[in-house]
């Protein structure tokens, strides 16, 4: 079964086609990634998986059940997680709890335990979550800063922390937009062994970016987005040869 | 014992706790409500109408009224979710107006004329009973997973969405308990002040509770208690100000949104070192 | 012939809900907030003309040269006052601090002049035209022709002149328009200006539909004025207009037809529903939340 398929998927903004009759489909534990220039409708179609915009026509499957007509938090809650391409960390909150909003879906969602509990006995279920925030912490490296607020960390770890934040919530499929906007060689190269590392706990990847050498690197399937359409879709041997795609980036002799 | 005027001015900050505190609980997810008012005349209204005509105990007559106002804020709170910040005050002003020309032309609320007799049932000790209530609620919803939920909604709602967390279902809540919170001061209010009419519960009431919580400060959970404190005793004290109280409102709120507009208290103003996981 | 009366009224009460929303919509496009203090400039207005024409024997000419030139004072000292200088960040700061003027303003007026309704002096002689079938007063027709008259002139200045240009362009991107050498305090400025003075011939106009005024009159007026700018498109200059006129109409006809005392939740209802419907406004564009 296909982690993700479209049929047809479109979005208009008012006159505005954003998107086209996009069939796309990603398959279990591949890193796929949507590349195309500036405009294309990455972005946007990253808002119509993940349920903040509606579609304005099509289908979208996700693990096999229909989510088109899905709110976002369904879909987060069926598996699905995202990372944006302008940071939305909680700038209010450390590390740490920024990580712990993502163990949401799975705290105790009882109001009348908050209230019933005996004072000064921290709640077991807190507890979990902080403990199993901080595992991800860990996992993308940032484990000593878990105590820093969140607008107070260095770019490259805002964008770290991010994916932490998501990883939290045991999704099947993650969602990154434009991980190593921003980065140098280093870091990217930090950012490629973090997207490895994530794929071989068997998590899917649906990745936007504009690195190519990051791309072609590490990708399985690349689908190329143009002016809202799809013009290519194949491995990255394909697709750097691909007249269509060339012509997109550079323009038409 | 306490002497009476003490024991007055204890419980007006009681009440005006309460009442800032039901602005402050829709502020915790980003809703500006500006027609708190509306609900503390609906509950004031329910309790009256309940002891005085029903002759129900004070306890349950309190209780009503805050489910009658809390269901009502749920049912206003569904459509103040698809409208913003600027918008939701717009809407909540024109909500509370409809709701004062409600009990202001309705007979069976007394009319015009207002609604009279109603017994004295509020002491110190229920007034502090539900302050405290209310105070330990939000007290141990800040520091659980709920709490952690509406400040994401409060800091990135988007991205607090795309976490799961389901914004319409504590957007709908928060309103309503504030709702309910505003009812609960109402019928307090009603019972001391043995009098109550439409005019009790507009404009002039609602945006006293906005001042109090926003002087107090909105990002500090004892922000709604200072401000509301602060600004009800110090009229008291001060004949000339009890005579211009709203000029000396309003000059707190222009001095204050310039010099100082996050409030009095700020969350974790208090805090010595650096914040801990 | 009763239904094009109707329609006469509630042209009257349009126009003066229309002069309101205009101020309010002027102010929103430029600074993106609500100034809460407009009802109250509408109702100093309407006492300065009071003032003029009951303690200094002038005529309605003179006080309305007197109103507008105090209201554009006003507001133009409201802005420095509660605005200028506070955050603009969250939407709650400039909302509370032009609470605060309001309050101000209600209660010095209501300990100056009482704060129950007082007179508004007859300036006009009250005489009925009759046109096509319908009695007009000369006081309808009056209100009438001289609110289009204002809101033609601004029409005519926001498009026409180099300061309406500049208030368009400070609307559309006040840094874009800064680095572009407009002086954008000058044009906010103005912008006050012109928005309070609608709304001190709208609070003259109100004094003389009704006989009479009070210090707490702009409350209500204000917040109808918000509903209609929400109706029109918060910022549409249009808007403001059409919906005003339309709001006004509406409200007479649900007196007539419907019950009195809640045409007001039939305008907030209204505005509920574009909230909900077309939340951009009647003459409103819509933009997608961009992520």
């Amino acid at each position: 079964m296909n982690v993700l398929q479209t049929a047809q998927v479109s979005k208009s903004f008012g006159g505005f086609k954003a998107l086209e009759m996009i069939d796309m489909t990603v398959e279990q534990g591949e890193i796929h990634a949507v590349i195309g220039p500036n405009g294309a409708g990455k972005t946007t179609l990253f808002n119509l998986l993940s349920g903040l915009y509606p579609a304005t026509l099509g289908q979208i499957l996700f693990m096999g059940e229909d989510i088109t007509r899905r709110k976002a938090h369904q879909i987060a809650r069926l598996g699905m997680a995202r990372t944006f391409q302008n940071i939305c960390l909680f700038p209010g909150m450390t590390a740490l709890e920024n990580v712990a909003v993502g163990r949401h879906t799975y705290s105790d969602a009882s109001p009348l335990r908050i209230f019933l509990r005996p004072p000064f006995f921290k709640a077991r279920g807190e507890r979990v979550i902080l403990e199993k925030a901080a595992e991800m912490l860990g996992l993308v490296g940032l484990a000593e800063k878990k105590g820093q607020f969140a607008s107070n960390l260095p770019y490259g770890d805002q964008r770290r922390l991010e994916i932490a934040r998501a990883l939290a919530t045991e999704p099947r499929l993650l969602l990154l937009d434009e991980p190593a906007a921003g980065m140098n060689p280093n870091e990217t190269e930090q950012v490629l062994e973090l997207i490895q590392m994530i794929v071989a706990r068997g998590i899917t990847i649906l990745l936007i970016e504009h690195d190519m050498k990051l791309v072609m690197g590490i990708a399985d399937r690349i689908t190329v987005l143009n002016f809202g359409q799809k013009i290519a879709e194949g491995s990255p041997a394909l697709i750097q040869n691909d007249p269509k795609v060339i012509e997109a980036y550079l323009g038409s002799e | 014992m306490i002497n009476p005027y003490t024991e007055s001015i204890l419980i007006f900050v009681g009440i005006n706790v309460i009442l800032a505190y039901s602005f402050y609980i829709p502020m915790t997810t980003n809703q500006i409500s500006g027609g708190q008012g509306a609900f503390m005349g609906i509950g004031a209204y329910v309790s009256a109408v309940l002891t005085v005509n029903f002759h129900l105990p004070f306890a349950a007559a309190l209780a009503a009224s805050g489910i009658a106002a809390g269901l009502i804020g749920a049912v206003v709170g569904f459509p103040a979710l698809r409208i913003r910040g600027l918008y939701l005050v717009i809407m909540t002003l024109g909500f509370a107006e409809v709701v004062r020309v409600f009990f202001m032309t309705n007979e069976y609320f007394g009319g015009a004329y207002g609604f009279s007799g109603i017994e004295e049932l509020t002491n110190l000790s229920n007034v502090y009973v539900v302050l405290a209530m209310v105070v330990f609620l939000l007290f141990r919803m800040e520091r659980s997973h709920l709490g952690r939920a509406f400040q994401a909604i409060r800091e990135n709602e988007i991205a607090g969405e795309t976490l799961g967390i389901n914004i319409t279902r504590y957007k709908v809540i928060a309103f309503a308990l504030g709702a309910t919170t505003a009812g609960l001061g109402g019928a307090l209010y009603a019972h001391y002040a043995l009098f109550i009419d439409s005019n009790n519960f507009g404009f002039h009431r609602s945006i006293e509770m906005v001042i109090f919580a926003v002087f107090g400060g909105i990002t500090s959970l004892w922000g709604p208690l200072a401000g509301a404190a602060i600004l009800t005793v110090i009229p008291e004290f001060l004949r000339f100000i009890q005579e211009w109280r709203m000029v000396f409102y309003g000059l707190m709120m222009v001095l204050l949104m310039t010099f100082r507009p996050q409030g009095l208290l700020t969350k974790g103003m208090f805090r010595r070192s650096g914040p801990e996981g | 012939m009763i239904f094009l009366q109707q329609v006469v009224n509630g042209l009257m009460l349009g126009c003066t809900y229309a002069l309101v929303a205009l101020g309010y919509t002027l102010i929103f496009g430029l600074l993106r907030l609500i100034h809460m203090a407009h009802g109250e400039v509408l109702m100093i207005g309407a006492y300065t003309a009071l003032v003029i024409i009951g303690y200094f024997h002038g005529n309605l000419l003179l006080a309305m040269i007197g109103t507008m030139m105090v209201t554009a004072v006003l507001g133009i000292a409201i802005y420095l006052a509660s605005i200028r200088f506070v955050e603009k960040g969250g939407h709650l700061s400039p909302l509370v601090s032009t609470i605060g003027v309001a309050i101000i303003l209600q209660e010095i007026f209501s300990k100056l002049f009482t704060g129950e309704k007082i007179a508004f002096p007859a300036t006009l002689a009250v005489k009925n035209i009759q046109l096509g079938g319908i009695t007009f007063s000369t006081v309808q027709l009056f209100i009438i022709v001289f609110s289009l008259a204002c809101m033609f002139a601004l029409f005519r200045v926001l498009k026409g002149t180099m300061i309406g240009k500049c208030i368009r362009a400070v609307s559309e991107n006040m840094d874009t328009a800064r680095l572009l050498g407009v002086p954008v305090f000058l044009v906010v400025a103005a912008t006050f200006g012109i928005a309070s003075v609608l709304a001190g011939i709208a609070g003259v106009l109100v004094g003389i539909a009704y006989h009479s005024i009070y210090p707490l009159m702009g409350i209500e007026i204000g917040l109808k004025g918000l509903a209609i700018i929400i109706i029109g498109g918060m910022g549409n200059v249009v808007g403001a207009m059409v919906s005003g006129l339309l709001v006004g109409i509406m409200e007479i006809f649900s007196v007539a037809y419907i019950s009195s005392s809640y045409k007001d939740a039939f305008t907030f209802g209204l505005m509920v529903l574009i909230l909900i419907w077309k939340p951009e406004g009647l003459f409103g564009r819509a933009t997608d939340q961009k992520v």
